[in-house]
């Protein structure tokens, strides 16, 4: 496996994840409290869904840096997690925490054994199967087979819960209660990729070989993390989910893979806020600003492939790069 | 119900997936991309086709204006979207990604309140049984145009001058490129044929059923699959593909009725394929 610094070369080699420090964490956490200050009802609610989408997204670009595989499995585990969610909480009854828990738990066992089966296989083929993974979860959804669970084209509403005390009843409410989780997520993300054992994967991305040598089992490494990355589709889908009140399968079909791609790459791979910003921007402000699904799409095919050929750094590179050379004019 | 139809029916979309496959294998053997947007490039050009003959143009030389213009469609893909900045083919196939979802946006905002639309049918109306099925003439034109056509690319690659520069650069690129291959021609011509096969598909689908911008939806996973039977390089491998995913989809229509029974068949397929080529696929070019 060619190493992934060279697909998505750097100029400077950047420190792992820079811009993901708990300090830039901290920041955008901040900023995401005081969203609701400045935005309305309507706003919020789209902006809830776009943290579910960044946290789907945080999966993607973690796997594609610190792996180099291409997870195209993740679009059917945001929909496997908002399903579970809805069927375990609606359906069955179970406590919502409970249901929350076991979204991103099924999703890391789904990935798991997906990646377990695709063990040394090339980059090509995993995300041909990713691709083909994600395409087939979705004609499943939206078919006669799981109607009963899926709701067919119309999909099935998602009542708000109620999480120890909490309750998500009300845009705020639902608001604040995603934000939390997911920027919790992201702040596990951040510590575990700084642990030992974080950097032992980041190393099987950079070099295999090497990693082999310094004794780090890749193979199980790699399902392990890959499990991790299906974790945070499953908890983005179900966020994403609950934010929006509903869930569908259309919403989860194929456009939805090239959408999570141009999130991270917008972003930035190899920069841990890389999907909140890409989502913020992709997700968030297009429907703030109603723009329709169609237009959406557009921008989304149009970004993707300007920053594939123009910026592969991404929009945190970009910032990245611009702030080094600062610190370098400075005396 | 009696098997003569089922067989008939499957042999007839089974000859589209192996189509569809085919263009696929062509553009993957010489550049080592997989083209996700395959299928939208094709229904694109039968929109051509169609807009040329709601603006006055007879069906028949639209069709072959849409072939012509196909052919340029897939060239200039490459020079505006692959070209430029060069990536190994991985991060290529990552471009077509966005054009995966540029193209039916595109296909969606232009037609997609009013589809789908009814699409002239170029070969004569007519209809005559085989093994009890009544088969109409495009579906027989189906069947031919996908043997003559993947004869074609067959002979093509194995006697032509340009078929052995192109099997040169898909064995290996860099060497290919030293020895004074100009590889820069053969991505542009497997482009452009890569873009007619897919238009050719996509055309057929609409005349025996309807256009509309998700036209192709359901069959590129299957064409995915029957190409992964044969590693994403052998035609014969695409063909007893198509024709396998043919038949079990005519055989789940009849039998289970529900769609997604095909595309869980087909990813069964894939895997399979996948399974059976994971040492080579996606090692075939080096840069």
């Amino acid at each position: 496996v060619s190493s992934v610094r060279s697909r998505f070369a750097r100029v400077a080699p950047a420190p792992p994840l820079a811009l993901g420090g708990l300090g830039s964490l901290a920041a955008a956490s901040a900023l995401v409290a005081i969203a609701p200050l400045v935005f309305s009802g309507y706003q919020l609610y789209v902006l809830g869904i776009s943290l579910g989408y960044a946290t789907a997204a945080l999966g993607v670009a973690t796997a594609l840096r610190a792996l180099g595989a291409l997870a195209l499995t993740q679009a059917a585990m945001m929909a496997v997690g908002g399903y579970v969610l809805v069927e375990l909480f609606a359906s069955l009854g179970l406590p919502f925490p409970l249901a929350l828990v076991a979204a991103p738990v099924a999703c890391a066992f789904i990935s798991g054994i997906f990646a377990a089966l695709t063990t040394g296989m090339t980059d090509l083929a995993f995300a041909i199967l990713g691709f083909a993974f994600t395409f087939v979860v979705t004609q499943v959804l939206s078919g006669h087979l799981l109607k009963g669970i899926s709701g067919g084209e119309l999909g099935r509403p998602v009542p708000p819960g109620s999480f120890f005390g909490y309750s998500t009843n009300g845009h705020l409410a639902v608001y604040y209660f995603v934000a939390a989780v997911a920027l919790v997520f992201f702040a596990l993300a951040s510590m575990l990729l700084r642990s030992s054992l974080g950097r032992s994967v980041l190393q099987v991305g950079d070099d295999e070989v090497v990693a082999t040598a310094l004794g780090i089992p890749i193979n199980r490494l790699k399902v392990a993390s890959l499990a991790l990355v299906g974790a945070y589709g499953g908890l983005g889908g179900a966020l994403a989910a609950l934010a929006s009140g509903f869930v569908a399968p259309p919403t989860f079909g194929p456009d939805l893979i090239p959408t999570l791609m141009a999130i991270v790459l917008l972003g930035g791979t190899g920069y841990l806020l890389a999907g909140l910003v890409g989502a913020v921007v992709l997700q968030g402000v297009p429907g703030m600003i109603n723009m329709s699904a169609v237009n959406r799409e557009l921008l989304i095919g149009v970004v993707l492939l300007l920053v594939l050929v123009f910026a592969r750094q991404g929009v945190l590179g970009e910032v990245d790069l611009a702030l080094g050379r600062l610190r370098r004019r400075r005396p | 119900m009696p098997l003569g139809p089922i067989i008939v029916n499957g042999v007839i979309t089974g000859a589209l997936f192996a189509l569809l496959a085919t263009a696929l294998i062509v553009l993957y053997r010489a550049t080592g991309v997989l083209n996700f947007a395959q299928a939208e490039q094709g229904t694109l050009m039968v929109f051509v086709a169609y807009a040329l003959w709601r603006a006055g143009i007879s069906p028949v030389p639209a069709v072959l204006l849409m072939a012509v213009a196909s052919l340029a469609f897939g060239a200039l893909l490459y020079l505006v979207v692959i070209r430029p900045r060069a990536q190994d083919a991985f991060g290529l196939s990552l471009r077509t990604l966005g054009l995966f979802i540029l193209l039916s946006a595109v296909m969606e905002k232009i037609w997609g309140a009013d589809a789908p639309y009814r699409f002239p049918n170029v070969f004569p109306g007519g209809e005559f049984g085989v093994l009890g099925q009544r088969v109409t003439y495009v579906q027989l034109a189906a069947v031919i145009l996908t043997v003559l056509l993947t004869a074609a690319i067959a002979a093509l690659l194995r006697f032509s001058s340009i078929g052995l520069t192109v099997r040169a650069v898909s064995s290996d690129r860099e060497t290919a490129q030293w020895l004074g291959v100009n590889v820069a021609t053969v991505d542009v011509i497997s482009w452009a044929l890569a873009s007619l096969l897919g238009a050719v598909v996509a055309l057929l689908f609409a005349m025996i059923g309807s256009l509309a911008p998700d036209l192709m939806d359901p069959f590129f996973l299957t064409a995915m699959a029957a190409a992964m039977l044969g590693g994403l390089t052998s035609l014969t491998g695409a063909a007893i593909g198509g024709l396998v995913l043919g038949l079990a989809q005519s055989t789940t229509s009849v039998y289970l009725n529900q769609p997604e029974w095909t595309s869980i068949i087909a990813f069964a397929i894939l895997l399979v394929g996948v399974w059976l080529t994971r040492a080579r696929l996606g090692r075939v070019i080096s840069t």
